[in-house]
């Protein structure tokens, strides 16, 4: 990460507007992000902050209408919001992968296992059935079914939470992708299964140096442990952006460390008060002018409600989105 | 002083199949639990899903019955009030009517958990109606009281549950659950549909009631951070029974049994320069409830595992200060 290197992906400007009847909902309103190769970047924000939005438009699974994307995202020199439905086709699952929060429900429960970790294959690459079935017994072992073979016939139903993730990792990376996404993977997993899985996606680094990760997750704890870069989201606007060291070292915008303050630890004394964020995320049909926060911030000074902070590189680095912070 | 104390609670669900729908197996979901509550603090429950910790939370609150037919529940609930006590696991639904106003509940989802046609104020005063034989005008006042408890205020009555927040439902779903002066408020998961800034301030509210009204908590949650921070005792269950119970301190600071070390072990830090090698790994899922392993229900998965623990059910013993189900640690 250190030698400069130009980035896997890069989101430019990145717009997401909802055509809904109650009126025009910004979920992602500007985003710029750039993902290295070899990087694990985690995406954190609370529901309706914009991040899966965000996610969801890199492969254009943002469904139009109500949605509109407008922007860039360029990868390996073409724009995925210009090229064709079968370039974009060509991409999802190959090049970028997706992995979702939902086992129960992201896999097609009147398929077997085998059918779709073959139908992933298959979309993809050249290969007889045979040669198709052996490379989806071989990423189900990669992935850790035991039995893999006998488990082919299985059907989701069959698998628990935790095997059914492990599928969705094993079509996610039986094409051997340059970038994977991964939308609150382990949120619905209990926490020795969540550890199992997390542990599971780093090794796709193992076998692909140069491969990065894209993380959404509300969970700061398990940004703390698997990413190197956080990007902070705050109604459709990135807020901060550090190393993942700097961040939880020295965290500047005042959301941020609301966010930090308010988790409980396991580790610490007991029965202190939480320091709570005061209020709720401001609906996005409705966002204040000035900074997205500012409803809810307790540093605010007078301009915050009139003008939107721009996103400053604080510290080199750190990028921090608050009149307090850049003055 | 004690205000409920359970006493091998075992709860069994009848597994139907076939054509008539008879019952084929049963799931011991709940698998000889017993444990105390002291009036005025808060037990943690922790365990990952399926290990029957909110069955145990059902069983307390007394509607196991009317959710699953056929269920089978034995052992005792002992519910202490005042100098009588009463067993709660055997009573008929018409008699565990005069004791529900005592007893509780907060639930998880605050989407599902309020009726969408029903207003807050109408949400909150219902138990009221149901239990406190008062006036129309005192119930509303109480209903604003409640309502002024949780940091709801009184133009809010008015609304209906889709006009707020999830974590404002949550606080509705709390005023309701105090409506009736409780004793002891079972607490299933209640922040985990929350975002985390606004888990705090529900659990900050939980306190400052507990605090104020002198409740009892079973807090039963899977998020261990937010258990370890709210409970004064937490009681750790693998497939249907406790394989540790103690103070949170010790349980949390020096977990003994070897599940308790694993589960604890793999809550990830919000700290990235802190050691990542501190995890214990466990292999494998939950094994299936129906065909529990033989002796104790961890072996399977258990790192300190020995060809006895097959056929001997580990018992709980008082050791450092806590009781564990396990004879080698």
């Amino acid at each position: 990460m250190n030698a400069p290197q130009a980035p896997l992906l890069q989101i430019r400007d990145l717009q997401v507007n909802f055509h809904t009847e109650a009126g025009t909902a910004k979920a992602v309103d500007g985003v710029n992000l750039d993902i290295f190769p070899g990087e694990v970047v985690g995406l954190v924000g609370e529901s309706g902050s914009g991040k899966s939005v965000t996610a969801l438009s890199v492969l254009r699974l943002i469904p139009d209408p109500p949605g509109k994307i407008a922007g860039s995202i360029l990868f390996k020199g073409r724009d995925l919001l210009q090229v064709s439905w079968d370039e974009i086709r060509d991409v999802r699952g190959k090049e970028i992968s997706m992995i979702f929060q939902e086992p129960m429900t992201s896999l097609n429960p009147v398929f077997t296992i085998g059918m779709q970790v073959m139908e992933a294959v298959l979309g993809h690459e050249r290969l007889s059935k045979k040669e198709a079935f052996r490379r989806s017994v071989e990423m189900l072992e990669r992935v850790g079914i035991p039995d893999p073979a006998s488990r082919m016939n299985d059907y989701p139903q069959q698998f628990s939470g935790g095997m059914r993730q492990r599928v969705m990792i094993a079509m996610a990376l039986a094409c051997g992708p340059s970038i994977l996404i991964a939308d609150e993977p382990t949120t619905a997993l209990d926490v020795t299964i969540q550890a199992q899985i997390l542990e599971l996606m780093l090794s796709l680094k193992d076998q692909r140096p140069d491969a990065a990760i894209l993380l959404i997750t509300h969970n700061l704890a398990v940004v703390a442990e698997t990413c190197n870069r956080v990007i902070v989201v705050y109604s459709g606007k990135i807020q901060e952006v550090a190393t993942v060291k700097e961040l939880f070292r020295n965290p500047l915008h005042p959301y941020t460390r609301g966010l930090l303050a308010s988790l409980p630890t396991v580790d610490g004394d007991k029965r202190h008060r939480l320091a709570a964020i005061p209020g709720s995320v401001p609906s996005i049909l409705d966002l204040p002018p000035g900074c997205k926060f500012e409803t809810r911030c307790s540093e605010r000074i007078e301009k915050c409600a009139r003008i939107e902070p721009e996103l400053i590189e604080t510290l080199p680095g750190h990028w921090v989105r608050c009149h307090v912070v850049n003055p | 002083m004690k205000i409920l104390e359970i006493e091998d609670l075992q709860v069994r669900f009848p597994v139907v199949g076939g054509v008539f729908a008879r019952k084929i197996a049963e799931v011991r979901a709940v698998d000889g639990v017993s444990l105390q509550l002291e009036q005025g603090e808060t037990l943690g429950v922790v365990g990952e899903s399926g290990c029957g910790k909110s069955t145990v939370g059902r069983a307390i609150v007394n509607i196991l019955r009317s959710m699953v037919y056929g269920v089978e529940i034995s052992g005792s609930i002992i519910y202490h009030h005042g100098a009588d006590s009463v067993d709660l696991a055997q009573l008929s639904r018409k008699k565990m009517r005069s004791y529900r106003p005592d007893i509780q509940m907060i639930f998880q989802d605050p989407y599902s958990s309020l009726n969408p046609r029903m207003t807050v104020e109408q949400i909150v005063e219902e138990p009221l109606k149901i239990h406190a034989k008062s006036k129309s005008k005192e119930r509303k006042e109480r209903v604003g009281w409640l309502l002024s408890k949780v940091g709801l205020t009184r133009e809010q009555a008015n609304r209906y549950p889709h006009e707020f927040s999830g974590g404002q439902r949550q606080r509705i779903g709390i005023a309701r659950a105090l409506a009736t002066n409780p004793k002891i408020v079972v607490a299933d998961e209640p922040v985990s549909a929350l975002d985390v800034s606004i888990q705090a301030q529900v659990v900050n509210l939980m306190q400052d009631l507990q605090d104020e009204l002198g409740l009892s908590y079973i807090f039963i949650a899977h998020d261990l951070s937010v258990v370890r921070h709210i409970s004064d005792r937490i009681a750790v269950m693998y497939l249907g029974r406790i394989v540790e119970i103690g103070p949170a301190e010790l349980v949390y600071g020096n977990p003994m049994h070897p599940y308790s070390r694993a589960l604890l072990s793999a809550i990830p830090r919000p700290d990235p320069e802190g050691a990542h090698d501190r995890r214990i790994r466990l292999a494998g899922d939950v094994p299936n409830p129906i065909h529990k392993p033989s002796g104790c229900a961890f072996r399977t998965r258990c790192p300190i595992a020995k060809p006895s623990c097959a056929e001997k059910d580990p018992v709980l013993e008082f050791k450092e200060g806590r009781w564990v189900a396990c004879p080698w640690v």
